[in-house]
């Protein structure tokens, strides 16, 4: 099924059609329409058709048409996402993380990237079908748009009065105006920290989510917190995981992860250690860690809850790091909370891992704040209420009753979402690439937010909407001169505003003082929770891309899979083959799933290293009022489809658990999904070195550990080519490659990534790469060029094969590694040699080419790729939408119908690196061309560079001991190459084992061929 | 002698379709690709560039701001050309009824929004040319010089295109200009540096 989009033509506003049709004939690779147009003038034999140029009136200043510039500014996720907006002819076109600010240093969420969608989501507003329209262009009085001035009007008088509910506000000018706008404050989170804040409130007298330092600890452990996932702040919290994990610089040890969970979480997936827990037990192994590191029954007897051993373990390493070590945990027990901040003061965590001084503000949400309202709503003591940036409808179970109960009910936001359909006004607010707005993430640590567009319709700025309602004196239309005169006062301190906002931020998160006394009282011992034998227990979780449901609308996210079980396009009831066979449920099965809260009925998805007995759900999905998206990209003919009235998944917030698990019936429906679209569905290895690991202690004596293939050895290898021939251009035989100039290459850390997606979307809006949908993911054919595979470990047989069943793993608790995969840019590429017409070639520079428009899509190439990294145009998608065109980026072809595409290693950044080293003069400096997916990486797993210049960091990681080539005895001898996975714990007996026998070749190799270094690039030379 | 006849059976049908379905064209711009060389369309404005660049000897990026820094060489906005003719009855106008005309259109197109100029240079959507690449970093940054391409628009009236811009065309001077370099090896520091060469390979224009 092709994506189903709407020819807005009608819906666009005069000037942005204008600008559209100017920036279209101008720029001709924009518009394919008018290109094909004149192509088919050209075949009937006339001269070109006559294409116009329009330039503007007035040139911009310091603006050139075809130039992009970057602007600093931050995205609302997370409480303040900084990024860098690329702007191109007036349009944001790409979102980068931002380079210097501490919360971001260039690495940026798979959201905040797609957040972009939500700026173009152009679908008719006044589309017949209920819920599914898209941004809302003017604002509404229920379903009717109206003027400013009726709506200003009608609800100034009750906006005074009215109880404002939101999500985190943490920008200091929007907390002003709310403050000056008078009623009550509430604040909540989809996704709560509010036990955290609480805990610390009760130990340390300061109710704030601590700002937590993963680069300063030596041992982490957490106890179900995503934190390299979605858990307080996943990109900072990424970044300074990877910092004590780096191998790359001559280090000689690494950090230590611990995890301790029920669902496998993306997390979990990257620990050296990882125990299986359910969500009831975590109760009584926090009571016993904190009871053996006080030395006593301080907290009451634990119990029995099968973790002992680890637990001593992890006691003894606590006490040996000390200070060095940091404890999170993501549960909404405060009480558990509590036991935790007992564990890091003992440990002496505060002050050095975790610092309560420039707490965080990311997620400011008070639950208990928020039932009391729900309590007074439902008592009809709330008479008005303002909704904003936030919506409690969808995420907040019982609401609905409660708002049906306030008789003025005014909501500010973009979409009419949930909450926007039942309520009476709507003040529609701009995108948030739209206008000026300010956050402060972390004490201090001011950061703001600039413009990137002209706003698109009728809009108008929440800060400004609020402050007119305030009777607050500003610029009519000018919301920067709240913010300005804001920060003027109270921020700056002197600092030149023009300097601040090309900065982006401020921060003097660094001078914050204070000193909290702690209270161990306030630690009491807890109830041990338990489960019923026969029940379930089910935890929902924050997903991965979607987040809580704010983003449901949103097609690249939707399309990117779930790290852990590569599903997209639904949330499922991932659990362990073991409760599968249980229940006698396979993946793709419905089950329905019943706590005392609600029910959803959702797919079955098979998660090996779950724990049994635990079934997790996630969020953000299910919305009724989404948009076209969320209810467009369906399978038309699938019954399982239609009874879900097109949603996409279910609801999981109506379960009740963001709390923490709650016991469940899970009951097989007996319809299945047997087209659940997957990006991959092979778990296994199935024992092939594809993604080689070792453990620290091993590379500690050899740094060859994992990596003994003689495959990746130098020496002469069998090959179809005389590679002693010259080189001769556009010759495509006979070739032995030297590059003059550059080489281009790209080096993978493994051990650094993460599997978080962000350089999928990164490579998504890089390279207008077209969401295909639902149903053409099930008949692979995703268009993604670069995706991340997820191989779980297997259980050994005897004869030290795997006992895999197929391609799936039998190993109950299964160790996870995250290969990120893209055209490997191989020199003696397969794909190459079988295109009948050249389309695909080697380039100068070492990269693969593809010419589109030579290519005639006999898929040869694709058939001959190893890798399966190549993707074909099956249809030609979407670019009929031209305010969702506004996002592609003018520097890459847009591919038609029956064409082969794949990764470019972006060539068109390369050329714009060369072009300015040139302009200057100057050779291209290591670093200074940052490829799409590079840039994006949270945790700088991706390395390009030049692999010619001796000086360039690539050149370095090429030499190393744990580099290799994927599927080396191939000898393609790839451009892309990967760094070992090296785990922090005790190897196990096989490992030790390949490693003695590794030790052994190579000696023999050394001896019999002594030319052989094996500390020169391996498989190269 | 089947396979003969079928292949004469194809060649007729076509010759016969082709004409009927593309008009009689077709062929002869399939068999000798012209490429649109000396398309001169009519433009909404009367403007010389004979004048400005020849007589008056204006520099190319006086208007065409783009050239050295863009991809697009960029058309001028029409406030630049008010830059001199400012005033629509006394500024620098025409000595000629008719080019004092010309200049009232220029206000009138300013009043109304601006001009629709019609493009000359037509590449496909799937080319991507640069104009800074070849004006400030192509040999060895002394940049090629606006006639190699465009001609010599100081002797032309209304600008047309010059050279077919096919892809041969392209090739040509790219390989002539790659033989100069692999002679010459541009050095910095004692090495090749490798990024002002002109590159051959599909993505230099491909991408």
């Amino acid at each position: 099924m092709k994506i189903k989009t709407q020819t807005n033509d009608s819906d666009m506003p005069a000037e942005l059609k204008a600008e559209v049709e100017q920036v279209s004939r101008q720029r001709r690779d924009f518009m394919k329409v008018t290109g094909m147009a004149a192509m088919a003038a050209t075949i009937a034999g006339c001269t070109a058709d006559d294409r116009l140029v329009k330039p503007l009136l007035e040139k911009p200043e310091n603006i050139t048409p075809g130039v992009s510039y970057h602007y600093a500014s931050a995205l609302r996720d997370l409480g303040g996402s900084p990024v860098f907006v690329k702007v191109r002819d007036g349009r944001p076109i790409k979102i980068e993380g931002h380079p210097r600010h501490p919360l971001s240093r260039g690495g940026c969420s798979a959201r905040s990237q797609a957040a972009l969608w939500d700026l173009y989501d152009s679908a008719n507003a006044d589309s017949e079908e209920e819920g599914r329209a898209g941004r809302l262009k003017a604002p509404m009085k229920g379903s009717k748009e109206v003027k400013w001035d009726e709506l200003d009007k009608a609800v100034a008088g009750t906006a005074k009065s009215a109880v404002i509910l939101t999500g985190t506000v943490n920008g200091p000018a929007m907390t002003t105006v709310l403050k000056a706008l008078g009623g009550k404050h509430v604040m909540y989170d989809a996704v709560s920290a509010s036990a955290i804040a609480e805990a610390h409130g009760a130990t340390h007298g300061q109710r704030a989510v601590p700002h937590y330092r993963f680069d300063r600890a030596d041992l982490i452990v957490s106890f179900d917190a995503d934190f390299l996932g979605t858990w307080v702040s996943p990109i900072e919290f990424s970044k300074q995981w990877a910092k004590g994990r780096d191998l790359k610089n001559g280090e000689t040890t690494m950090s230590q992860h611990i995890q301790f969970e029920g669902r496998f979480s993306m997390t979990g997936g990257s620990a050296d250690i990882r125990h299986r827990v359910a969500d009831s037990k975590r109760g009584a192994i926090l009571t016993d860690v904190a009871n053996k590191l006080a030395g006593s029954k301080l907290f009451g007897d634990a119990g029995k809850h099968g973790q002992e051993k680890a637990v001593e373990e992890l006691v003894a390493k606590l006490n040996a790091v000390k200070s060095k070590a940091l404890v999170v945990c993501g549960s909404q027990n405060v009480d558990e909370q509590k036991l935790i901040n007992f564990i890091n003061h003992q440990t002496g965590a505060y002050g050095n891992t975790i610092e309560l001084t420039n707490y965080s503000q990311q997620k400011l949400g008070n639950d208990k704040e928020l039932s009391v309202l729900i309590k007074d709503m439902n008592d009809g003591k709330v008479s008005s209420l303002i909704v904003y940036d936030c919506n409690p409808v969808y995420n907040v179970p019982g609401f609905k009753t409660a708002l049906a109960k306030v008789k003025t009910k005014i909501y500010v936001g973009t979409h009419r979402d949930e909450t926007a359909a039942e309520c009476d006004w709507i003040a529609t607010d701009h995108n948030e690439f739209e206008q000026w707005a300010d956050y402060e993430p972390i004490k201090g640590m001011f950061t703001l937010a600039q413009p990137a567009i002209r706003p698109l319709y009728k809009t108008r700025p929440a800060i400004e909407t609020f402050a007119k309602w305030a009777g607050i004196e500003f610029t009519a239309g000018d919301s920067k001169d709240l913010v300005k005169k804001h920060w003027e006062a109270n921020i700056l301190k002197g600092r030149s505003w023009s300097k601040t906002v090309e900065a982006g931020f401020i921060d003097t998160s660094g001078n914050a003082t204070g000193t909290f006394n702690w209270d161990g009282r306030a630690v009491t011992s807890i109830r041990i929770g338990e489960v019923k034998s026969g029940k379930l227990e089910v935890v929902t979780y924050e997903s991965y891309n979607i987040g809580d449901g704010r983003m449901c609308n949103n097609g690249w996210l939707h399309e990117t899979p779930d790290p852990m079980t590569r599903i997209c396009w639904t949330n499922f009831a991932s659990m362990s083959p073991a409760t599968m066979d249980d229940l006698g449920v396979e993946t793709g099965d419905f089950v329905t799933i019943k706590t005392g809260s609600g029910e959803i009925t959702v797919p079955v998805a098979r998660q090996p290293g779950a724990t049994d007995g635990v079934v997790a759900v996630g969020l953000g999905f299910g919305r009724t009022h989404a948009g076209r998206i969320a209810h467009g990209m369906h399978f038309e003919d699938d019954a399982a489809d239609v009874d879900n009235g097109y949603k996409i998944g279910d609801n999981a917030y109506n379960l009740g658990a963001q709390g923490g698990a709650v016991v469940a019936t899970v009951d097989p429906t007996g319809k299945a999904y047997h087209r659940l679209a997957r990006i991959s569905t092979h778990d296994s290895q199935e024992a092939r070195p594809l993604l080689k690991s070792s453990t620290l202690d091993l590379w500690k004596k050899d740094q060859h550990a994992g990596n003994f293939d003689v495959f990746n050895q130098p020496g002469k290898k069998i090959s179809l080519w005389n590679e002693d021939d010259e080189n001769t251009h556009g010759d495509n035989v006979g070739r032995a490659w030297h590059y003059n100039g550059h080489k281009w290459g790209m080096v993978i850390d493994q051990n650094l990534c993460t599997g978080c997606n962000a350089c999928v979307t990164a490579c998504n809006l890089e390279n207008n790469i077209p969401v295909v949908g639902k149903d053409e993911v099930w008949r692979r054919r995703e268009m993604h060029w670069i995706r991340i595979d997820t191989y779980y470990s297997d259980e050994l047989g005897e004869d030290g094969m795997p006992a895999s069943n197929g391609d799936l793993t039998k190993h109950p608790d299964p160790e996870v590694g995250f290969q990120p995969m893209m055209c490997q840019h191989c020199e003696n590429a397969p794909c190459e040699t079988v295109c009948p017409v050249i389309a695909t070639s080697h380039s100068d520079e070492g990269l693969n080419v593809q010419a589109y428009n030579r290519c005639i899509g006999t898929r040869y190439c694709a058939n001959n790729c190893p890798y399966k990294v190549r993707r074909f145009n099956w249809f030609q998608y979407r670019h009929d939408d031209q305010t969702m065109n506004l996002s592609l980026n003018p520097d890459i072809t847009i591919r038609s119908q029956g064409v082969m595409e794949k990764c470019s290693m972006c060539a068109q950044r390369i050329y714009a690196g060369k072009r300015e080293a040139a302009k200057h003069g100057q050779k291209v400096e290591d670093g200074s061309i940052r490829v799409a997916c590079q840039s994006s990486c949270p945790t700088d797993a991706i390395i390009f560079g030049d692999q010619n210049d001796e000086s360039s960091f690539i050149y370095k990681l090429d030499r190393d001991k744990r580099n290799y080539a994927m599927l080396a005895e191939l000898n393609f001898r790839p451009g892309v190459t990967y760094l070992t996975k090296i785990r922090n714990r005790k190897s196990l007996e096989h490992e030790e084992k390949s490693f003695s026998t590794g030790m052994a070749i190579m000696k023999l190799a050394n001896k019999y061929a002594p030319t052989m270094d094996t500390t020169t690039k391996q498989g190269r030379e | 002698m089947n396979a003969k006849l079928g292949v004469l059976f194809l060649v007729l049908t076509a010759g016969f379709t082709m004409p009927v379905l593309f008009g009689f064209g077709s062929i002869n711009d399939m068999m000798w690709p012209n490429l649109h060389t000396g398309y001169q369309p009519d433009q909404p404005l009367p403007f010389s560039h004979r004048l400005h660049a020849g007589n008056l000897g204006m520099d190319c990026e006086y208007c065409h701001t783009g050239s050295d820094e863009s991809r697009h060489a960029t058309l001028p906005n029409l406030s630049t050309c008010k830059n001199c003719h400012w005033d629509r009855d006394t500024g620098v106008a025409g000595k000629t009824s008719d080019s004092k005309a010309a200049i009232l259109l220029i206000h009138d197109a300013y009043e109304n929004g601006g001009v629709a100029w019609k493009r000359v240079h037509n590449n496909p959507d799937f080319v991507y040319f640069s104009h800074m690449t070849h004006t400030r970093i192509a040999r060895d940054g002394e940049g090629f010089s606006c006639e190699t391409c465009h001609g010599e628009m100081s002797k032309k009236g209304v600008a047309h295109q010059e050279h077919d811009l096919s892809m041969g065309w392209c090739i040509d001077c790219h390989r002539t200009w790659n033989e100069e370099y692999e002679k010459k090896a541009v050095m910095r520091d004692g090495k090749p540096i490798g990024n002002v060469a002109p590159v051959n390979s599909c993505d230099a224009c491909h991408r």
